[in-house]
């Protein structure tokens, strides 16, 4: 236990420097900024921001960008509440009850459960990290090649089993990341794959313009093609802490929110999205009067909103401990690390104890700093919603520009940037999710290498994957998800999930 | 007879066949080696093959079980943004950051019929210098600010 504080001590003796308590309250804030604004959801804000961070000191650039994701899920759900515009996805069903709150004239009162909720949310996963951090990274350190790339399958898999849409098309997307990242010179050989003779590829995709690509041209590209969502006059905002009753009323659901949120946060392919889902579905069916929801229930802002922050925290536990990301956010985290010259991996508790700790230690940092500062300035953001989008537009793509060409100075990544941002809207228009595949991407050379260490070791003998017991036990855990996501009443159910 | 019931489906399918069409081509004749010492084109070959069959399996699907219709393609917003991006590329190395970005939020203001031209430019002129103050000066991001002469 002494341990626990001693490491507790050491990362907030980081994350209370000056320093890094000015980027985390940059990040917070610019994160809100820019997730407040409508159709930008916190994957394309982490990306367009990620360049922000490169002339930072690695630890700041970390602190800044998950203070920048705290943010942007934060704004986001601000606009959910005010003008029933979700502006990512995780807050979609804090738009159902929010709004409604909202209409009657308890905005600031939805606003309030929903910062509250949220930071009891942060401070509880904050706990979690702590306590799960260790043993994990721990048992990950013992790991072989073999069990690596058990471990790998099996985070692919829960992939699979947690997006939305076919398996079959989830699959495509796995092996066609898995592809693409394979381009560029094999380590082992020194020869050239499927570069189509392009020089600037013997290096390989980058990873900032297929994310910023995928996630952010596309996502405008869909934008420019909806009719304009106005807003008009807003909610008066009164009130914004919520009387005693309303605390009583909403704690077990933020309660049941957090716990939700922390277990799947985790999970590959979790994270916020399906926390805050899950949540409102629970409440929903704990509920004694049901029929309250979507009339306006301070639980169905409470628990999703507790459930996104806390799925958001624990998704950094398989990032940090073990390397692997479980959502786009967290592969953009891990992109950001390589381009610090970190490399991601069980060894960053014990070889780089500071920015791990203090990194756990300023996320707290945030989440106090998201209840403080956000709550007043919420007249700010709303102003910020009546931003047409023909103004956003330009902005949003000269950052996205800005953001590619800055990696690595080169124009012809932003030109890769318009193809990948083509393709990630044909692949919306034929109904694949881009998630899988940018994960399976940045995990890509990783299963290779292990792959192929496991197989040089063992001669060519791929028993080794099940003779190895941890490597067995992580394969047949893989084989019953994948079983469960076929079965056809769990997809009804995780379909209807998705659908409410 | 067999009858189309997922267009959507169908040609989700056989985009899978063609990118893996295209990774056998560029594939080639690398060395492949054998499961022990795995030559580089092992995994790409092993990875494009499950692909071809994904494809061929939900090209089949479409067939079998009904689904979506195929979805309209917005070109005249995939055209305006691709002829921004790559304005972009072209311009960045020769007019640097400022000129480049004034230009784009003009040309932006300009897709908009009401706009006036002078708070467009006037607007077009703060983005520019918006940009410029944060990336290159505050962030110190290397990216050419003026043009090359």
């Amino acid at each position: 236990m002494s341990g626990l504080v001693d490491h507790l001590w050491l990362g907030f003796s980081v994350a209370l420097t000056l320093q890094n308590l000015a980027f985390c309250l940059a990040g917070v804030l610019l994160g809100t900024l820019i997730g407040v604004l409508p159709g930008i959801g916190p994957v394309a804000t982490v990306a367009m921001l990620l360049p922000a961070t490169f002339g930072l000191p690695p630890i700041g650039a970390l602190i800044m960008l998950a203070g920048i994701y705290y943010g942007a899920q934060y704004g986001g759900s601000t606009a959910a509440i005010l003008v029933n515009l979700p502006g990512e996805s995780s807050s979609v069903v804090t738009c159902i009850d929010g709004y409604q709150m909202a209409r009657k004239g308890q905005a600031g009162k939805a606003l309030g459960i929903a910062a509250i909720g949220s930071f009891f949310a942060g401070c509880v996963s904050t706990v979690v990290i702590v306590l799960l951090g260790p043993p994990l990274g721990l048992l990950a350190q013992k790991f072989g090649p073999a069990e690596y790339f058990s471990l790998m399958v099996l985070g692919l898999i829960c992939l699979i089993a947690m997006s939305s849409g076919s398996i079959v098309k989830s699959l495509i997307m796995i092996f066609v990341g898995l592809l693409l990242g394979l381009i560029g010179t094999d380590v082992t050989s020194g020869a050239l794959r499927m570069t189509f003779g392009i020089p600037r590829l013997s290096d390989g995709i980058d990873f900032v313009p297929l994310a910023l690509g995928l996630f952010g041209i596309s996502e405008l590209l869909r934008n420019l093609e909806q009719p304009e969502l106005r807003v008009r006059g807003t909610a008066r905002i009164s009130g914004l802490l919520p009387t005693r009753a309303d605390l009583r009323q909403a704690f077990p659901a933020i309660l049941r929110g957090t716990g939700i949120g922390s277990l799947l946060g985790a999970l590959p392919g979790g994270g916020a999205v399906l926390s805050s889902f899950a949540a409102y579905m629970i409440e929903k069916r704990v509920a004694k009067d049901p029929s309250r929801f979507g009339q306006g229930a301070i639980e169905g802002v409470a628990a999703p909103e507790s459930a996104n922050n806390a799925g958001a925290q624990a998704s950094f536990i398989p990032m940090l401990t073990l390397g692997i990301p479980p959502n786009p956010v967290m592969a953009l985290m891990i992109g950001a690390m390589t381009i610090q010259g970190i490399a991601p991996g069980p060894q960053i508790m014990t070889q780089q104890p500071k920015l791990f700790w203090g990194m756990i230690a300023s996320m707290w940092i945030g989440n106090l700093m998201l209840l403080v500062i956000n709550l007043p300035l919420v007249g700010l953001w709303v102003r910020l919603l009546a931003v047409p989008y023909r103004v956003l537009f330009p902005a949003i793509l000269i950052l996205c520009c800005i953001g590619v060409y800055s990696v690595n100075g080169s124009a012809l990544e932003v030109a890769f940037m318009m193809l990948f941002g083509v393709i990630g809207y044909g692949l919306y228009k034929l109904g694949f999710d881009p998630t899988p595949l940018l994960l399976a991407f940045v995990l890509s050379p990783l299963i290779e290498e292990n792959l192929r260490r496991a197989m040089l070791i063992s001669h060519g003998d791929p028993v080794v994957f099940v003779s190895e017991p941890l490597s067995a036990g992580l394969l047949v855990v893989a084989a019953v998800v994948l079983v469960l996501a076929a079965m056809p009443s769990i997809r009804r159910a995780r379909d209807e999930t998705f659908k409410e | 007879m067999f009858r189309l019931r997922s267009p959507r489906d169908l040609v989700a399918g056989l985009c899978a066949l063609l990118l893996a069409g295209v990774a056998f081509w560029q594939i080639g004749d690398l060395r492949v080696g054998t499961l022990f010492r795995m030559g580089p084109a092992y995994i790409p070959l092993v990875l494009a093959s499950i692909i071809a069959v994904l494809g061929a399996l939900l090209a089949g699907s479409a067939f079998v079980a009904d689904g979506a219709r195929l979805e309209r393609w917005g070109w005249r917003s995939i055209a305006i943004v691709g002829a921004a991006i790559l304005f972009f590329a072209v311009a960045i190395e020769s007019l640097g950051l400022f000129i480049t970005t004034a230009v784009l939020t003009l040309a932006a203001a300009f897709a908009e019929p009401h706009n006036k031209f002078a708070s467009s430019l006037i607007f077009a002129l703060a983005a520019a210098a918006f940009v410029v103050v944060v990336f290159p000066v505050a962030l110190r991001v290397g990216i050419p600010v003026w043009p090359r002469l």
